[in-house]
């Protein structure tokens, strides 16, 4: 039995390669990981989890710039009563972006639970997933 | 009773004897019937009967003073007459009593006291005149003069009367005088004569001489001197008044005319001339409304009826005048009403500025605010696309960058070769990544900052422009045998070439890709007029898309919208600022399964 389940949802497959590295070798800590390259992806797998009362993940990491829907119309869907059943994982934004308009607009969404700025390393990660 | 009329007609004198206190002793029938007495018992003369003063004629109003020789007047007042008698006091040897001698002098007192009220009221009457009467005969020596203010005198009566004209007054007076006298005693005329007296080195009093026959006397006229400085410098301010007038009149920078009641150009100065081409003359001959322009005459005859019906001062209106050349000049005009002392309408007084000239101004300066708001929007354009470099670099940039940092990480971390080839790889992957988004930059930012020929405006022809485009395209119309339509209503645009043609290559790029496989593409190109812009639509019977839902993202970067199309995205962000920076609006319609229609408005320059 794994300590988190965790889920990115990021375009980049490079950093989705990266980032499964680095969950995977974190110390101490058993993740079972799951990527998706856009949202309408995830939040079809995730519906047909629910569907199946399957455990929701523990956190999930969300890219804002992604084709078909950005991370941003994610969290407006996710605040529909259809998707509503996410808000029980833990949700964080992950982006390259340094813009502060970028930053500042994960408080129109209070179920947010921060803003991860890329580069992401092990120990950032970790101190992420196990103080969250 | 004591009454005898015969006593009547004859001048009676009576005496009678009275104490020293005024009680009568005796006296004869003569004397009490001047008294007008009845019965002489206890009879006081002194309390009886009014005294008037010998000489001035005045009642004697305090206790009568009596002593020898003492002359009054009595005043008998009967109920049918009055009668006024001398009296003449006579002091007896024994002192204790007066003989008095009664006259009566009623005839003569009253005439004298008729007189005396006479001169009383020409006193009156003279007082109540600011001027010098003198009584001058023919041969011009003064005789007399009255006057109420005898300051007037610039001599004394002495020097002058009894003495010629002539030899009191300066000569360049008395020349002018002495004939002038002569001719009202033969003409019977008045004459006046002007002169100024020079008193001290600034103040000249004025004169006016006028010289009066007098009734029924071909022997002496009156001379009537009035003082006339104020009325002299009254006149001169009004002369002076009056030249100013004609000045700001006739120099004025601003066009006035003086136009009478029925509209006729009574005087005018030489600027309505200037503007207008009418010379004086020629305006005099016109009325004002036959040089109106017909849509501002109602108006200006209604400014002009509300003035002469007090509803109103003066106006300030704009109306077109014709030129005598033919063509209409814009003035402001501004029209007012006088009226004479009666208050009746007499003339208008219209002021003319010639406003071509503002107008003109006026005119540049909207181009100028057009050319600033082209600039500004252009200017906004920018901003918006500055912004959208700023996300780029954030996004698309940045994230290369910040994967080439992880695996560098990743590669220090790993101690496996395979897994460290695996990193290797990636970061080549990575920094293609990052290349290809440089290249990108590089197109949006040289947008950005367009090159000065790229920024000239030229005549375009849409089929010429169509025509190069198609042909390009060809490979791709035949491999998807595309149907092209046309129906170009405007033929032509000012804008930028290079820019034109970059915008219908991507949206004719963009109808041809996303085509349905189940369908033939069929693409119409169409032109049209909408207001104020030519109007460029490129329809597809394509894949189309969920607008609400992409519409907000459709022109940005990087942005795909079709499942299965390796497309980089760039091009309708590109496409949006190209069109911005032509001033123009890019808008679109589709409907997933129908196909998608795009509309690229150009301003009109």
């Amino acid at each position: 039995m794994a300590d988190y389940n965790v889920v990115l949802i990021d375009d980049n497959a490079i950093f989705r390669f990266i980032f499964e590295n680095m969950v995977k070798n974190i110390e101490n800590i058993t993740i079972d990981f799951i990527s998706y390259e856009n949202a309408l992806d995830a939040l079809g797998a995730l519906t047909a989890q629910n569907q199946m009362n399957s455990k929701m993940p523990d956190y999930i990491f969300v890219d804002i710039n992604m084709p078909y829907m950005s991370g941003w119309e994610m969290m407006d869907k996710i605040q529909e009563e259809s998707y509503r059943f996410i808000l029980t994982s833990k949700i964080f934004i992950i982006s390259s972006s340094h813009l502060e308009s970028d930053k500042q607009k994960i408080n129109q969404y209070p179920f947010i639970l921060d803003y991860v700025q890329k580069p992401l390393n092990k120990e950032k990660l970790k101190e992420l997933l196990t103080n969250a | 009773m004591f009454e005898n009329d015969s006593l009547d007609k004859f001048k009676v004198e009576g005496i009678l004897r009275i104490n020293t206190t005024g009680f009568i002793i005796e006296l004869t029938p003569e004397a009490q019937y001047l008294l007008s007495i009845a019965d002489v018992d206890n009879i006081n003369v002194l309390e009886e009967y009014s005294f008037l003063d010998y000489n001035s004629l005045r009642p004697v109003l305090s206790e009568i003073p009596l002593s020898n020789d003492s002359k009054y007047i009595i005043q008998v007042n009967t109920n049918k007459n009055t009668k006024y008698l001398s009296a003449h006091f006579q002091l007896c040897q024994s002192e204790d009593e007066y003989i008095v001698s009664l006259y009566d002098n009623t005839f003569l007192i009253e005439q004298l006291i008729q007189l005396r009220k006479q001169e009383h009221h020409y006193r009156l009457l003279v007082s109540s005149i600011n001027d010098i009467i003198f009584e001058v005969n023919k041969e011009g020596v003064f005789l007399n003069y009255w006057t109420n203010k005898p300051e007037l005198l610039i001599l004394p009566p002495s020097t002058f009367l009894g003495k010629v004209l002539t030899d009191v007054l300066p000569p360049a007076i008395s020349t002018k005088a002495s004939p002038l006298i002569r001719d009202s005693l033969e003409n019977r005329t008045e004459n006046t004569l002007e002169y100024s007296f020079a008193q001290g080195s600034e103040n000249i009093k004025w004169y006016s001489l006028t010289i009066k026959p007098i009734p029924d006397n071909a022997e002496i006229v009156a001379v009537v001197i009035t003082d006339i400085t104020k009325q002299k410098e009254y006149q001169d301010q009004l002369i002076f008044s009056e030249r100013k007038f004609y000045q700001a009149f006739h120099f004025s920078g601003v066009g006035t005319t003086l136009t009478s009641i029925d509209g006729y150009v009574v005087e005018s100065n030489h600027t309505v001339s200037e503007i207008l081409g009418y010379s004086k003359e020629e305006l005099q001959k016109i009325r004002s409304k036959d040089i109106t322009h017909p849509d501002d005459k109602k108006y200006d005859l209604l400014v002009r009826n509300e003035l002469i019906e007090g509803k109103r001062n003066y106006q300030t209106f704009l109306k077109r005048y014709l030129h005598k050349s033919g063509y209409y000049v814009w003035c402001s005009i501004t029209i007012s009403l006088v009226r004479d002392t009666q208050k009746n309408p007499k003339y208008f007084i219209v002021q003319l500025v010639d406003m071509t000239g503002l107008k003109r101004n006026a005119d540049e300066l909207e181009i100028k605010r057009n050319h600033l708001e082209t600039i500004k929007v252009h200017l906004e354009s920018k901003i918006l696309q500055i912004e959208e470099a700023n996300h780029i670099i954030a996004h698309n940039f940045l994230s290369p960058i910040a994967n080439i940092k992880m695996l560098i990480d990743s590669i220090k971390e790993s101690r496996e070769k395979e897994s460290i080839d695996v990193f290797l790889e990636l970061l080549k992957s990575s920094c293609d990544e990052l290349d290809e988004t440089v290249e990108d930059l590089i197109v949006i930012t040289s947008d950005i900052n367009p090159t000065k020929d790229k920024n000239e405006i030229e005549l375009c022809n849409f089929h010429a422009v169509l025509e190069k485009i198609i042909n390009i395209h060809n490979p791709t119309i035949l491999q998807k045998a595309a149907t092209i339509t046309k129906d170009i209503e405007v033929k032509e645009v000012k804008t930028q070439r290079v820019t034109l043609y970059s915008i219908i290559d991507q949206l004719l790029d963009n109808a041809l890709q996303f085509s349905d496989p189940k369908r033939k593409p069929l693409i119409h190109v169409r032109t049209y007029h909408d207001g104020n812009y030519v109007t460029l639509s490129i329809q597809d019977n394509g894949l189309g898309m969920e607008l609400e839902k992409m519409k907000s993202q459709l022109f940005m970067f990087k942005k795909i919208f079709h499942r299965g199309f390796e497309t980089k995205g760039i091009g309708l962000n590109i496409t949006k600022y190209q069109v911005e920076s032509l001033g123009g609006k890019i808008d679109l319609i589709s409907k997933v399964g129908e196909g998608t229609t795009f509309f690229v408005k150009f301003p009109i320059i």
